[in-house]
């Protein structure tokens, strides 16, 4: 078949060729040849899966064939999806907008206790007041790569420590990342 | 008369000129602007997944055109929910350990974002962009563009921008060695020509007050008492201050640097006493923090989306200016 060179090319990424495809689509033949090119590429390129499943497409359509049950209503569906789509969209959305509103209070005392804390701490000349904002700390992938420990091999640190010590680094990471909120683009 | 013939010299070299500067428009440079111009003008939702040293991140970003204005909302869809809403260059933050913000001119994290928004003639300086052929993305063939940094010190990237759209579909961050560093990948995306139906809810919806950038961060811009000798080339100083850090409400002074496309945070404070002088090297997806005590006593530490070699080199150099003292 003198479309299989092009057919490996398109797979290779080298030509896109609308025309091909579309008889892809129409012509099993060739989609089988297509299909198989895609593997010898993903072998070549050390991407096989663990398992292959071969010739699902044929399977696939037998199946759906077999279930007329489920299909019938599709024609139905066109009619109320966006609606449905549009009344689940909306109460998920609000809610969580709606939440973040009503913690305002508790974050009005947070903001009180930073500023008793500011007080304790005696402010030095032209140091910007507590952060008004905040960001999320890391979601626990802040792992350390390495860690040149002192010379001293019995040093350990305590729990306190490493507490301290990942508390410090996502305020830092915390701060990085408020900071480029504020950049001005 | 000779005069004359040299001002239509220049005259012309000046037209030669500006019309090379226009039509600088290599393939590459080309599939850029069509990237950012899609971003610009259509109405789609993306789903993409985020991994980062193992971890996955799926987030939905959607994007539409209401009246002149673009509206963009980027959700986490996993685990504590993370809202961000984008209304022309305002920007509302929510998060859930705290109430949400406002903050005006602001920008939606990620690079994936920043690629959009940043201009072309910017990573062109930077970046050595080359086209790479095709490969298929989200069932779409897309583009595949190669920004092979200029400079060492920075990650190169790949970006797959979908061929009919132009929209970024994925995007590779890779270090030197071409190994994978992170990666945002799109799974699913939907273009239509009227915008998602909640962002027209979303343009009425309303948000917390705007917040200019001086009420939001009052730490007025100020010298530092110390400097970095060494930036990696193309990084200029944005930004130096002095703040405080939240969780600890550690007092730090503050310097930040930027290539256009990527921030790098330079922290110092006053090392305590009894701290002792080891570096410390933590990496979060591109994201890495070093941390040293140097010799003046320093406790210096730089977070950013650069290599830990730059990033170190950077800490390093951290040295007090001449005439002062920490």
């Amino acid at each position: 078949m003198a479309n299989k060179e092009h057919i490996s090319a398109l797979v290779d990424g080298e030509i896109q060729d609308k025309v091909l495809l579309e008889q892809l689509g129409k012509d099993k033949a060739l989609a089988a040849t297509f299909g198989r090119y895609q593997l010898y590429g993903d072998a070549l390129r050390n991407e096989l899966p663990t398992h292959l499943h071969l010739d699902l497409s044929d399977r696939i359509a037998a199946a759906l064939e077999l279930e007329p049950t489920i299909m019938a209503p599709g024609s139905n569906m066109t009619a109320t999806a966006a609606p449905q789509a549009a009344t689940i969209l909306k109460p998920a959305f609000g809610r969580t907008l709606v939440r973040h509103f009503a913690q305002f209070a508790v974050a009005a005392s947070v903001s009180a206790a930073v500023i008793f804390g500011v007080q304790q701490y005696g402010q030095q000349q032209g140091v910007g007041t507590a952060p008004v904002l905040n960001t999320v700390p890391v979601s626990g992938s802040a792992a350390p790569v390495s860690l040149n420990y002192s010379s001293e091999p019995g040093e350990r640190l305590s729990q306190q420590e490493l507490i301290d010590q990942q508390q410090k680094i996502n305020a830092l990471l915390m701060d990085h990342e408020l900071q480029q909120r504020l950049r001005q683009p | 008369m000779i005069k004359r013939g040299l001002g239509v010299a220049l005259l012309w070299l000046s037209v030669a000129a500006s019309v090379f500067a226009v039509t600088d428009t290599s393939p590459a440079t080309t599939l850029l602007q069509q990237m950012q111009q899609a971003y610009r003008e259509l109405n789609f939702e993306l789903t993409l997944i985020e991994l980062r040293r193992g971890q996955l991140e799926p987030k939905r970003l959607t994007r539409g055109h209401l009246d002149g204005q673009a509206l963009t909302y980027l959700s986490y869809l996993n685990g504590q929910p993370r809202e961000y809403v984008q209304r022309d260059d305002e920007v509302s933050f929510f998060e859930s350990s705290h109430d949400g913000y406002t903050l005006k001119p602001s920008e939606l994290p990620g690079l994936f974002v920043r690629f959009q928004s940043m201009p072309v003639e910017q990573i062109l300086a930077h970046y050595n962009v080359v086209a790479a052929g095709r490969s298929r993305v989200l069932g779409r063939i897309a583009d595949v563009l190669r920004l092979d940094p200029r400079e060492p010190d920075y990650y190169g990237y790949v970006l797959w921008l979908d061929q009919e759209t132009g929209l970024l579909l994925k995007l590779d961050t890779l270090d030197k060695e071409m190994g994978l560093v992170e990666q945002v990948m799109g799974v699913a995306l939907n273009i239509s020509t009227q915008p998602a139906a909640f962002l027209t809810e979303l343009k009425a919806a309303s948000l917390p007050p705007v917040l200019s950038l001086v009420e939001a961060y009052p730490a007025p811009q100020q010298a530092l008492p110390w400097q970095a000798d060494w930036l990696p080339k193309g990084f200029e100083i944005r930004s130096q201050d002095k703040h405080q850090l939240p969780l600890t409400g550690q007092l730090v002074d503050y310097l930040m640097a930027s290539n256009g496309l990527v921030d790098v945070s330079v922290y110092v404070a006053n090392a305590m006493p009894n701290s002792d002088s080891r570096q410390q090297l933590i990496r979060q997806g591109a994201t890495h923090l070093v941390s040293l005590v140097n010799a003046a006593r320093m406790e210096v530490t730089v977070v950013g989306d650069i290599p830990a070699e730059a990033a170190r080199r950077i800490a390093e150099s951290i040295t007090v200016k001449t005439g002062e003292t920490p």
